[in-house]
């Protein structure tokens, strides 16, 4: 346990609780949370010294997918199915088009599939350890991926050259079925740590694609890929 | 409803659902959901994006359900907690372009507090609120705003448009003052 230091513990535990913290910090004072009693008091404290600041928020009742979403994943565990399948969404993604086609066929034969619940898998399935080797289009191995279920994350780590000149290369997770999430930007060097979220890391990111593409300063700006796509693999359980 | 009995059938309903009665989720669902996915819905802006963390949402609370102490938290306070938790999760795993749902925040208009799904602690409401009025304005708001909407120390200081520095000194001297009134 750390030595705690009340002088800079309550307004730590105050920003974690505000959402102030980057990713990063926000993931230690998580863990912090966790393991140092008198640390997750004063988050406690706080969550429920600004607990009446919710009652600000305007209900909205949820579409009904939602819970039948909910219902299949009761029923099915480890089986996380994808809320939306928007093949459309592809079309506007042009540079993905040429780089995963052949995992858009897959996606789209797993999100068929997705329509009715699979058989359950083994309980073990969430704790699989998964991983990609995310190559350019003429082969050349770019990026090693692992999806550690456990870490809450994916590790990405650089084992060849790339070039994306003053561009940014952003990491994206295309699930069975769906849309490229972003899961973050790449250092470029070394291994890193990007939070991934657990709709991700399930079970059914085996199959999923990871791909790196270019992006502006910053990253995309609209949320989906804009730019070429320089490396992508089909993720794999070990 | 009574806040008392709605708060009792909540807890009933989530040492249920910690006991793997699916049929107590559903019940949860039912009374909460709205609420949750507004606080979703507020902090990541898009609805795509608040199904998905409801979903989430959802899937944490049945399995952590067994672990709730109706001793240490209100159960409005503790599901609430998970969704603000998960959405800013989601949040700051995003590319930094998109850290500033503040279109949608606008799209999303607040509303009286549903009296069925309150926080039911109207003295704590009180009490947080009369320290919050003595915080000076943009300081206020700027907890505020933090809190409802996700926001980062970057956006929030370009919001207010005082350097980053500033605004951190405002928040964190803010808290401690908050904290202080509050415990008097």
């Amino acid at each position: 346990m750390s030595q705690a230091d009340p002088n800079e513990d309550i307004p730590l535990a105050a920003e974690y609780v505000l959402g102030l913290l980057d990713a990063p910090s926000r993931t230690r004072a998580a863990e912090r949370a966790r393991s140092d009693d008198a640390f997750r008091m004063e988050v406690e404290a706080w969550e429920r010294r600004l607990a009446p600041l919710i009652d600000e928020v305007a209900p909205r009742g949820p579409p009904a997918a939602v819970w039948d979403r909910i219902a299949q994943s009761l029923e099915h565990p480890g089986n996380v199915v994808p809320l939306r399948a928007r093949p459309s969404l592809w079309n506007r993604a042009g540079p993905w088009r040429a780089a995963t086609a052949a995992s858009l066929a897959a996606a789209a034969i797993l999100a068929i599939f997705a329509v009715r619940p699979a058989p359950a898998p083994p309980a073990s399935a969430g704790a699989r350890l998964l991983a990609a080797t995310l190559a350019a289009p003429d082969g050349k191995v770019l990026y090693v991926a692992t999806l550690d279920a456990g870490r809450s994350g994916v590790i990405v780590t650089p084992v060849g050259a790339t070039n994306a000149g003053d561009r940014a290369t952003e990491l994206w997770l295309i699930a069975a079925g769906g849309k490229p999430r972003p899961v973050g930007l790449l250092a470029g060097h070394g291994p890193q740590l990007l939070p991934v979220s657990a709709s991700l890391r399930s079970a059914e990111a085996a199959k999923a694609v990871l791909a790196v593409s270019l992006e502006p300063p910053g990253g995309s700006p609209t949320g989906a890929p804009t730019g070429p796509v320089i490396a992508s693999g089909v993720i794999a359980s070990l | 409803m009574n806040q008392d009995s709605a708060r009792e059938r909540l807890v009933e309903a989530l040492r249920r659902a910690g006991q793997g009665d699916a049929s107590a989720l559903r019940d949860i669902y039912e009374t909460t959901s709205a609420k949750l996915f507004g606080v979703c819905l507020r902090i990541l802006g898009e609805p795509a994006e608040a199904e998905d963390v409801l979903q989430e949402v959802y899937m944490i609370v049945w399995r952590r359900a067994a672990t709730f102490d109706a001793g240490r938290a209100s159960p409005v306070t503790w599901l609430a907690t998970i969704a603000r938790n998960r959405s800013i999760d989601r949040l700051r795993a995003q590319p930094a372009g998109r850290w500033a749902p503040m279109e949608a925040a606008a799209h999303v208009a607040d509303a009286a507090p549903s009296a069925e799904f309150a926080i039911q602690d109207a003295q704590g409401a009180r009490r947080l609120n009369g320290c919050l009025d003595e915080l000076e304005e943009p300081h206020r708001k700027a907890i505020r705003a933090a809190f409802l909407d996700g926001l980062t120390y970057e956006t929030l200081a370009r919001q207010a448009e005082v350097p980053l520095g500033t605004m951190k000194s405002w928040i964190r001297r803010s808290l401690l003052k908050l904290r202080t009134c509050m415990e008097a």
